[in-house]
């Protein structure tokens, strides 16, 4: 753990100061970081962080999801698997098992996690994957285009 | 089925958001390491013990359960547990359920009031904390610490480790890195 790590680390976690958790003190741009950083400490904490923050504010969490998506850097959506594969799958918006598992089936990362996502996904989104697989696209860029096929 | 015993078994359980990771599975550097410590005898088998692996206690506790089944299937006459993180939290609750064990080697597992282990079922703790790692407590403890999260009180059979390299020790996740347990001659609590 190098010195800027370990700064980092401590003020991610501030939320967590005092032995109970303050979703107040998160800190959104720190947040998007860690989800996305290379070490793994730093990406551990914010898994936690966000399993805290979606009792309270599923939305915000979301947004966290959105940006690692969106960023898309193999520690973002490797950290975005981990989280969708262990939250609890009601909570799993299907946007994001989707998009998630297609970029990390793409880059080859988190296999187990990927497929774990996969099966967690819907009957109809599972097709919707397949096909999307077959056509060997990278899509979802928009969440408009997982309503408009997956409505299909 | 259950299983013919074993002389000798080393079973690493892992942590919170890991039971997907691949550092405690058989054959990782890890893994390896620990098996050329314990002659060979590191758990192989594909049936390994797992745990759902969420932030919740419900998790830990059916962790706990299903680690109790685990060993009755599979007995060795002198088992060593390395648990990561809750994983240890997971193992010290199984205490409960009657799981023994010769040795218990926790890695930055927090500490905490609800998960005291029943140490009659333990012949010896180690436990391995840094000062480096923050994911230990508070992340770890809320709301339940025990003291500062870090540690055990020492006993004739409870052990504490301070690990130490680099600016201010190993991170959470460095607690299971072969460089780490050799710069600390941790290999000495296996063998």
């Amino acid at each position: 753990m190098n010195a800027d790590d370990y700064k980092f680390l401590q003020q991610l976690l501030r939320p967590f100061e005092g032995n109970a958790f303050d979703p107040s003190f998160i800190d959104n741009t720190q947040l998007n970081v860690a989800v996305g950083h290379p070490n793994e400490d730093i990406r551990t904490a914010s898994l936690y962080l966000m399993n805290n923050l979606v009792e309270v504010n599923e939305g915000a969490v979301e947004n966290i999801l959105g940006q690692a998506v969106h960023d898309g850097n193999a520690f973002s959506v490797r950290t975005a698997a981990q989280f969708l594969a262990h939250c609890n799958p009601q909570r799993a918006n299907r946007f994001f098992l989707l998009r998630v598992a297609i970029l990390g089936r793409r880059r080859e990362i988190m296999d187990e996690e990927t497929q774990q996502l996969i099966d967690l996904m819907e009957q109809e989104d599972r097709v919707l994957f397949d096909s999307l697989e077959k056509e060997g696209r990278t899509p979802l860029t928009e969440r408009d285009d997982l309503t408009e096929r997956g409505n299909a | 089925m259950t299983q013919p015993p074993v002389d000798k078994m080393v079973v690493v359980v892992h942590g919170t958001f890991a039971s997907k990771a691949l550092w405690w599975r058989w054959p990782s550097p890890f893994t390896q390491y620990l098996d050329s410590l314990s002659g060979g005898t590191v758990y192989k088998g594909t049936d390994f013990f797992t745990w759902r692996a969420r932030d919740y206690d419900k998790d830990r506790r059916a962790g706990a359960k299903d680690l109790a089944a685990w060993v009755q299937m599979h007995p060795a006459r002198d088992l060593t547990i390395v648990a990561h993180s809750h994983g240890g939290n997971v193992v010290m609750i199984a205490t409960r359920h009657g799981v023994k064990m010769n040795r218990l080697i926790l890695l930055g597992t927090p500490i905490r009031t609800d998960y005291t282990p029943d140490l009659r079922n333990v012949d010896v703790l180690h436990n391995v904390y840094s000062f480096g790692d923050l994911t230990q407590t508070p992340t770890g403890t809320a709301p339940h610490c025990r003291g500062e999260g870090r540690t055990l009180g020492d006993s004739a059979k409870v052990i504490n480790h301070l690990a130490q390299n680099g600016f201010i020790g190993p991170g959470h996740t460095e607690l299971h890195d072969v460089n780490v347990w050799t710069a600390n001659h941790f290999d000495q609590l296996v063998s």
